[in-house]
């Protein structure tokens, strides 16, 4: 899956999309991300490793707005942006899936996929009525763009295996894809089998060919330097070093997230 | 629908078969509640003779319409994740509130439409209590019954009394043969299953009780949709209370009594899940129509009172023990 090569990562279209600068915030005494700079290009994947406690997730949900940063400043598309709340991420067309996915287990797969932004006529906002034929047809069509296999819209997500909940969470991320720029992945594959985890992988290099900017934390390397374009490496709250994932092997990842890198060149 | 349409190859065809299994099962429960509910009736009407009389399932009926119109507002409750045993108590305020007005020479419909105003009020103040100071719902609907039913006997000055007019008594009346309570339940159901099952609110309520952390990052308030989901069911209440107390033709400050009982169980017994998310209406109408029956023949068979609480907590706890059963355990 080393196919990178035809595809544009690394900033070959010129200005990042997403550029995080001197990006601090601190819980308590600890700091949870200290002067932190990402660059997220267009249509990149871009893995975040590092050991528990490294500010992966922190930095994260900085960028998704569920929490705020003490200093630092974010540009997109060459503007300056403020996100101060999920709902600025999302306007910005950033979506996150955490790690245990929010899913409705008592709701089906295609309430699952519209939840929050169900379409509806009659009367106006919450008293409106579902259309529900319409929110099957659009996830069944979904889920087979995507390449999803579950037998049916109307499965409750609760009878679900880990992987296809992983599948439905993303295809919920990147379904209102007009105004999706990027992604966020805590551990997509943590809780899953060698198998699930393959399949998990595949949609996420899918729907990166779709045009999507993806970052990723993932616990484990060598999928991260299969999936990934880049990976920054983080420790402590601070950035370590940024490699190119063709470049670089599992144990020099591994040496920089144990030891922190003296030599740690380039930004993210 | 299509859950047996599973794409070859993929390792999902046996959950797909597990969720069609559990679709069935989930029917089932209310299937089963029907065999047993016809069951019932069978074994009263072969024990007493008028238990099938048209005089006896007109009472049933106007029993089952009170009860239903609270246990639905218990079913939004719980659905949304929340609990409410305050309803017994709350018909209580509403009931009295009513009837002191109706005999203080307030004309009826007025009486009634404050009486159903108190309800909501009611409502409100637990859903206020619950989202504003981050109570558990048990303890504080808990607390609400007694306060409740404190307040029902400071209004009454603790005495019951009967109300003279009988124009007070229009829940006894039947227009074309069906008891005025049962159009109040017809009204209820149907505009609870477009609120649950057609719109928008409706779905977010599932998704609330379901998952709330869930909902709060899908740009959900959970906290209003609790108290908005508290405040319809004091609605129900206070159309419930003032049916109750119309039907009684009396101020009676502890006509509630054992409501969150009945209610309870004909709620669980209809498929709804104290950990939220889960329930429906028509579940909800066959268990209450389970319970009233259940009480119905009961006392008809001169079972001594406390032989029906006896019967209809064991039935609770069947049903809530039908409903944690291992999954796939059953049967």
């Amino acid at each position: 899956m080393n196919d990178h090569a035809g595809q544009s990562g690394d900033g070959s279209n010129g200005a990042p999309l997403l550029q995080l600068r001197g990006i601090s915030r601190s819980f308590g005494h600890v700091r949870a991300v200290h002067e932190v700079d990402v660059d997220l290009h267009r249509n990149e994947i871009l893995g975040i490793v590092g050991d528990n406690g490294a500010g992966k997730s922190t930095l994260m949900k900085i960028i998704a707005g569920t929490v705020s940063p003490d200093s630092g400043r974010i540009v997109m598309n060459g503007e300056p942006v403020e996100i101060a709340t999920a709902q600025d991420s999302r306007r910005l067309g950033i979506e996150m899936i955490y790690q245990d996915l929010a899913l409705f287990d008592n709701l089906d797969v295609a309430a699952n996929v519209f939840i929050g932004r169900e379409p509806t006529r009659g009367l106006p906002r919450l008293l409106g009525f579902l259309e529900r034929r319409r929110m099957h047809r659009e996830a069944a069509a979904l889920l087979e763009r995507l390449n999803i296999q579950i037998g049916s819209t109307r499965l409750p997500v609760g009878v679900l295996s880990g992987g296809q909940r992983q599948m439905v969470a993303i295809a919920r991320a990147v379904a209102f894809e007009e105004n999706n720029n990027v992604l966020l992945m805590d551990e997509p594959s943590a809780a899953l089998g060698a198998t699930e985890s393959a399949t998990v992988t595949e949609l996420i290099s899918d729907i990166r060919r779709d045009g999507l900017s993806i970052m990723i934390i993932s616990h484990r390397i060598p999928e991260v330097l299969e999936l990934a374009d880049r990976v920054m490496v983080m420790k402590r709250g601070e950035h370590v070093a940024t490699l190119d994932a063709r470049a670089t092997s599992v144990e020099e990842c591994v040496n920089l997230i144990v030891a922190g890198a003296p030599g740690a060149t380039g930004q993210a | 629908m299509t859950a047996t349409a599973t794409p070859p190859g993929a390792p999902l065809d046996s959950r797909a078969q597990a969720a069609a299994r559990a679709r069935r099962l989930l029917l089932g429960q209310h299937v089963l509640l029907l065999i047993a509910l016809v069951l019932l009736g069978t074994y009263f009407t072969s024990r007493l003779d008028f238990f099938l009389t048209s005089q006896n399932v007109l009472t049933i009926l106007r029993f089952s319409a009170v009860t239903f119109i609270v246990a639905t507002g218990f079913t939004l409750v719980l659905i949304g994740g929340g609990l409410d045993l305050s309803i017994g108590s709350g018909m209580a305020v509403v009931g009295v509130t009513a009837g002191q007005l109706f005999q203080a020479g307030v004309p009826l419909v007025l009486a009634f439409v404050i009486g159903v105003v108190v309800g909501i009020a009611i409502g409100f103040v637990n859903g206020f209590i619950i989202t504003r100071f981050r109570i558990n719902p048990l303890i504080a609907t808990l607390a609400m019954l007694f306060v409740l039913l404190g307040v029902a006997f400071i209004i009454t000055d603790g005495r019951s009394s009967q109300i003279r007019d009988d124009g007070f008594r229009f829940a006894r009346e039947n227009v074309g043969g069906v008891p005025v309570p049962v159009f109040f339940l017809i009204a209820v159901a149907v505009l609870s299953v477009v609120l649950l099952h057609t719109t928008k609110a409706g779905r977010h309520l599932f998704a609330v009780g379901g998952n709330p952390d869930a909902a709060r990052q899908a740009a959900m308030d959970v906290d209003r949709f609790r108290l908005g989901m508290y405040t319809v069911a004091g609605l129900y209440t206070g159309i419930a209370g003032v049916l109750l107390a119309s039907d009684l033709g009396a101020v009676v400050p502890n006509s509630g009594r054992n409501y969150e009982l009945y209610v309870a169980t004909a709620v669980f017994l209809g498929g709804a899940s104290l950990t939220g998310g889960r329930g429906s209406v028509i579940g909800t109408f066959i268990g209450v129509a389970f319970v009233t029956t259940l009480r119905n023949g009961l006392i008809q068979m001169a079972v001594r009172p406390q032989i029906v609480l006896i019967t209809v907590g064991a039935a609770m706890i069947l049903a809530v023990a039908f409903d944690q059963r291992p999954k796939g355990g059953f049967r």
